[in-house]
């Protein structure tokens, strides 16, 4: 694990300032001081979609590509066992990155003259959430297939996201809608959905993780590499 | 799982089939105490068999033992019982050759400080040297080190001499020979197109062909099984007709038959077709092998 993050210290560093760079440049650009939710929207993206992607992609992808599984599958640790701690790895080091990302950012928007408030305790909860279970995901589909692959199916399920988002947000409009998106935010902020979402996602993030793990463990010699 | 057994390695009947190559009910013993050479020409099976041993790949049938290790279910022991030099070494670029050891040794509780040292200074590698910056020839003697430094009982090295220069592989097979007859490791599974190496360091050969074991036995028998003769053709064209044997041309005038067993039927047959005979001996690993490629 600390392997890992010394290897990925520099692009670490990078997404960091980029965490804090992004949603204050959006913020800048939009003036979207008064609301936050451009704020809100740029950081819950950045920091709990796309930070998984690059995680996998960091600590499985590269290992793939550069053909140093190898050098860890002949060593005394079992396959499983290396998955696994790659996404112990990878989350211990996104939720930190992330909960110091959504501290940091109204301070450091305060500084630009921008008043955006502290993120809410839900916002903070469901990006940890969404953050815990996309890096198991990612992890999960950067060992199960070719890194190409994976990073070209990861963008894509972004793009779709994205597209169903701005779909929802131009047609599905009205008083009925609303009440519902109401009702839906809500339920978001209730304890009792919070705990039993967590318990669920936490619960599908290892079983993926764990999945992959045990494929990878069955992986032959010559699918460790690739390129 | 027999800790009393004769051997370190006990290979039976493995058999690992892909789509266009097929290593065929292999079976191998290598005993305590000896070193096995494993020869053959490219892609005849010996990586897939070092592999199946290690179980980094899942053999279709057969089996592997090893003392006190139940193969099937414990890769990791396996692991730690075998040092393995793979032919390929990918390491972390980025690391520096003490990073590298750090991160290794963790995984062994068997790994040895005091001997990595040393063979760090044997084998003249500079511990603040970055990975990305070491030749062919220092990436070898980090794998090689890698593999002796936990105090393997066994050890399987996959092209151990390529790239290394002659001192150095002359003080590694002086290496190799020491750690087995101190005990320290059982036994040596070793293959290497540098047949000139392995001449000199095993005891027992074993040839793959196509998958298949053709042959094992120990060096010194296997070698006087054979006889060279080597001799000045005759001008003529045509002298070779008929001839069953192998002739392997050494020079403009010079050619040279490999045959098993006493090299007097040969030396009689070459003589009455008119070859002038120069010389006649025992053979070398090499060209007993290309004999037989």
């Amino acid at each position: 694990m600390r392997k890992d993050f010394v290897q990925h210290a520099r692009p670490l560093a990078v997404f960091f300032v980029g965490a804090l760079a992004l949603p204050l440049a959006f913020s800048l650009l939009a003036r979207t001081d008064k609301d936050g939710a451009g704020y809100v929207g740029t950081v819950f993206g950045f920091l709990a979609i796309g930070a998984p992607m690059l995680f996998g992609q960091w600590f499985v992808g590269q290992e793939k590509t550069k053909g140093t599984f190898r050098l860890l599958r002949s060593l005394p640790i079992s396959g499983t066992g290396i998955i696994m701690t790659k996404f112990l790895g990878s989350t211990l080091l996104c939720l930190p990155l992330i909960n110091l990302a959504l501290l940091l950012e109204p301070l450091v928007c305060q500084v630009f003259g921008l008043r955006v408030p502290q993120p809410a305790a839900a916002l903070v909860v469901w990006t940890n959430l969404a953050a815990c279970f996309l890096v198991a995901i990612s992890i999960a589909l950067f060992t199960m297939l070719d890194a190409r692959m994976a990073t070209q199916v990861i963008l894509w399920s972004m793009c779709i996201l994205a597209l169903c988002t701005s779909l929802a947000g131009k047609y599905l409009q009205g008083p009925r809608v609303e009440a519902i998106a109401g009702r839906a935010v809500s339920s978001l902020l209730d304890l009792r959905v919070v705990a039993i979402s967590g318990i669920v996602l936490a619960g599908v993030a290892t079983a993926a993780a764990w999945v992959a793990a045990l494929l990878f463990e069955r992986k032959e010699w010559s699918q460790l590499e690739e390129g | 799982m027999d800790l009393n057994m004769e051997s370190a390695i006990e290979i039976s009947a493995i058999t690992k089939r892909y789509e266009r190559f097929t290593l065929q009910d292999v079976s191998l013993q290598v005993r305590r105490g000896a070193i096995v050479g494993l020869i053959g020409q490219n892609g005849a099976g010996k990586t897939t068999l070092f592999n199946c041993v290690l179980n980094l790949v899942r053999k279709d049938s057969g089996s592997v033992r090893l003392p006190g290790v139940d193969h099937d279910t414990s890769s990791e022991r396996i692991r730690r019982f075998i040092g393995y030099l793979p032919e390929r070494l990918t390491f972390y670029e980025w690391m520096t050759v003490e990073a590298l050891l750090r991160f290794v040794s963790k995984f062994y509780e068997s790994w040895d400080g005091e001997r990595c040292r040393c063979l760090l200074a044997r084998y003249e590698l500079e511990p603040g040297r970055k990975i990305s910056e070491l030749s062919m020839g220092m990436r070898k003697k980090l794998g090689l080190l890698l593999a002796l430094s936990h105090r393997p009982k066994a050890l399987i090295l996959d092209e151990p001499t390529s790239g290394l220069d002659p001192v150095m592989k002359f003080h590694f097979l002086h290496d190799l020979r020491r750690v087995v007859e101190s005990g320290e490791t059982q036994a040596i599974l070793i293959s290497s197109h540098n047949l000139d190496d392995v001449e000199r360091l095993v005891d027992r050969i074993a040839i793959l062909r196509k998958g298949v074991l053709a042959c094992c036995e120990s060096r010194d028998e296997f070698l006087a099984g054979w006889s060279k003769v080597v001799f000045l053709p005759p001008t003529r064209s045509d002298w070779a007709n008929g001839l069953k044997e192998k002739i392997h041309i050494l020079s403009s005038d010079q050619a040279m038959i490999v045959s098993k067993g006493d090299a007097l039927p040969v030396v009689r047959r070459m003589t009455s077709l008119g070859c002038n005979i120069r010389e006649v001996g025992r053979p070398s690993l090499e060209e007993v092998f290309l004999e037989l490629a």
